[in-house]
């Protein structure tokens, strides 16, 4: 099952981590690197976890509904609950995948542009409702005072997720991890067999005994849960939630580009793509040109497209 | 007829697009039999099959399978259910290696059970199909980089993988060198003997007289004639379906 791996790009891949796991011990970072950093490993999971759904042969421009609700509901019931971290996390998961599954179930006779295209248009409901529904989400002005993560110890050490940035660095990396490691599974487990015997021909995958549909709603409500954890992660460290950023069709694009830059069918693609480039985008290119993300990304797109289809990890 | 039927199918009607495809088809299959399904083009062949194999659902009627109404089921169940099949147009996983393409058989047909169970090694497994239909040597090539009848025996393989009670041959002899066709009435023999039931489709009559034990003429949608090979062949309705001596109802088109 496993296509032939290149020893070089998972020596660099090692590198690479060990690189993100040290370097703040040396005590030389900055709030701002961790910061972004932090992030980039909370879109990284992001984007693992919307190619768990184009690894099923289904490109999604839909995942801001699953960021979205995510952190809708992470925000709302810390607002009118005060429910704990753990809670809210959970239910962001739990309504996400919710979404998922009508997504799943509605849209299974859709393939390609269809399928992209109603994905497309299934982050508005959500988001008119957040906009509108003023007593509760308060409206397009959003949410705002929603609690950071608590602080708690582990084996004697404080983790501090609240107001530490090294210790939301590391917890988010955690993440990430075990993003990874659910990856790997969908390319190199059983379920992976599936998966792309699916992507490849769905009519030949059918008569050879895989459930089709099962393998398809699997993928995508695992995508959309995880996708809504990282919605309602995303609350709790912002602190605020507006419907025009966590439903934003960037929410949406931004896996799509780091994907395909990264490549779609090694484990590491996603992640690649999304460190190189919202690690790029964040600390050298914002500074000096904040409105031009946007532009490179597209460019990206359209580089990859012509030049390395597969993407970096090929 | 003496033996038991593995495959009965009764009253079926087939429309796609409000078109009619297939009319009132009454089909047998005995265990361990080899029919040939005749007919010229777009008489509704193929549409059968895939009304066997759940890609197509049909407007009425039934079909059973070991005894069971297996009628409307998704095409995953009855594989695993022991019906397997190859496409006219062969559809090979193109990114993956032939050994890979017959693995996915494996793991997910009726035998993938069994063969989780114990444990036997996938890849030998899958070689040794390979192997059964000329294909040893071609274990790590692409699917896409596969000629026309590699790709054709590499559905057999993969068929096969499932384990299948009754295995289901859609032309896979047309377009093929004298010699491929004699590999594949050979495959057929072959598979004959170790029990397996074969119901093939025939448009250019390659196989039949070399394999079959019994016939079925399908014209328009209907069967108009059914039994041992050399009758069928010689019947009437057959020759002037073949020889187009009446004008076709339906534009000719591909049976699908």
């Amino acid at each position: 099952m496993s296509p032939p791996s290149s020893s070089r790009s998972i020596a660099l891949l090692v590198v690479v981590g060990l690189t993100l796991v040290l370097w703040p011990a040396g005590g030389w970072h900055t709030q701002l690197v961790c910061r972004v950093l932090g992030f980039a490993f909370l879109y990284a999971t992001v984007t693992v976890a919307w190619n768990l759904v184009a690894l099923s042969g289904l490109i999604s421009l839909g995942h801001a509904a699953y960021f979205g609700l995510g952190a809708y509901a992470a925000a709302l019931l810390d607002r009118h609950v005060g429910a704990q971290a753990p809670v809210t996390l959970a239910a962001a998961g739990l309504c996400a995948a919710a979404y998922g599954l009508v997504v799943a179930v509605a849209f299974q006779r859709l393939r390609a542009a269809s399928y992209a295209l109603a994905t497309l248009a299934s982050v508005e409901i959500p988001k008119v409702i957040a906009d509108n529904w003023n007593s509760f989400t308060l409206g397009s002005l959003g949410l705002v005072g929603t609690r950071p993560l608590p602080a708690f110890s582990v084996a004697g050490m404080e983790l501090d997720l609240a107001h530490n940035i090294t210790a939301q660095y590391y917890g988010l990396m955690a993440l990430l991890a075990l993003a990874c490691i659910l990856h790997a599974l969908a390319i190199h487990s059983r379920w992976g067999w599936a998966l792309r015997a699916v992507r490849e021909d769905e009519r030949a995958a059918a008569v050879l005994g895989v459930n089709v549909f099962a393998t398809r709603l699997g993928a995508t409500v695992l995508s959309a849960a995880l996708t809504g954890l990282c919605g309602g992660l995303y609350a709790h460290l912002m602190g605020m939630t507006e419907p025009a950023l966590v439903f934003n069709l960037h929410i949406s694009a931004m896996p799509l580009v780091f994907a395909m830059l990264g490549g779609r069918f090694r484990w590491y693609g996603p992640v690649l793509g999304a460190l190189v480039l919202y690690g790029a985008d964040q600390l050298f290119l914002h500074p000096w040109l904040p409105a031009g993300h946007a532009a490179i990304y597209g460019l990206v797109i359209m580089v990859m497209l012509l030049f390395l289809p597969k993407g970096l990890g090929s | 007829m003496t033996r038991p039927s593995l495959l009965d199918i009764r009253d079926l009607t087939v429309q796609l697009g409000g078109r009619p495809i297939l009319q009132n088809i009454q089909l047998s299959v005995a265990q361990g039999e080899i029919v040939s399904l005749i007919g010229p083009n777009g008489a509704g062949k193929t549409t059968l099959l895939h009304v066997i194999t759940g890609l197509v659902r049909p407007k009425s009627g039934s079909i059973h399978f070991g005894g069971k109404n297996i009628t409307g089921w998704p095409p995953h169940r009855i594989c695993r259910m022991g019906i397997a099949c190859t496409f006219q147009i062969a559809r090979p996983f193109p990114e993956m290696t032939a050994a890979e393409n017959v693995q996915i058989g494996l793991w997910f047909g009726r035998r993938a059970k069994e063969i989780r169970r114990r444990s036997r090694p996938v890849g030998e497994e899958a070689r040794r199909l390979l192997q059964l239909v000329g294909l040893e040597g071609k274990e790590e090539t692409p699917g896409r980089e596969l000629t026309l009848s590699e790709q054709r025996r590499l559905e057999v393989a993969r068929a096969l993988a499932t384990g299948p009670r009754l295995l289901l041959l859609d032309e896979i002899a047309a377009g093929l060198s004298p010699q491929a066709v004699s590999h594949a009435a050979q495959l057929v023999r072959t598979l004959r003997d170790q029990g397996m039931t074969v119901l093939l489709i025939d448009h250019f009559l390659n196989l039949t007289a070399r394999v079959s034990d019994r016939l079925v003429a399908l014209d328009q949608g209907e069967t108009i004639a059914e039994g041992p090979p050399a009758q069928v062949l010689h019947h009437p309705e057959v020759l002037s379906a073949y020889l187009g001596e009446r004008p076709s109802k339906h534009a000719a088109g591909e049976d699908r």
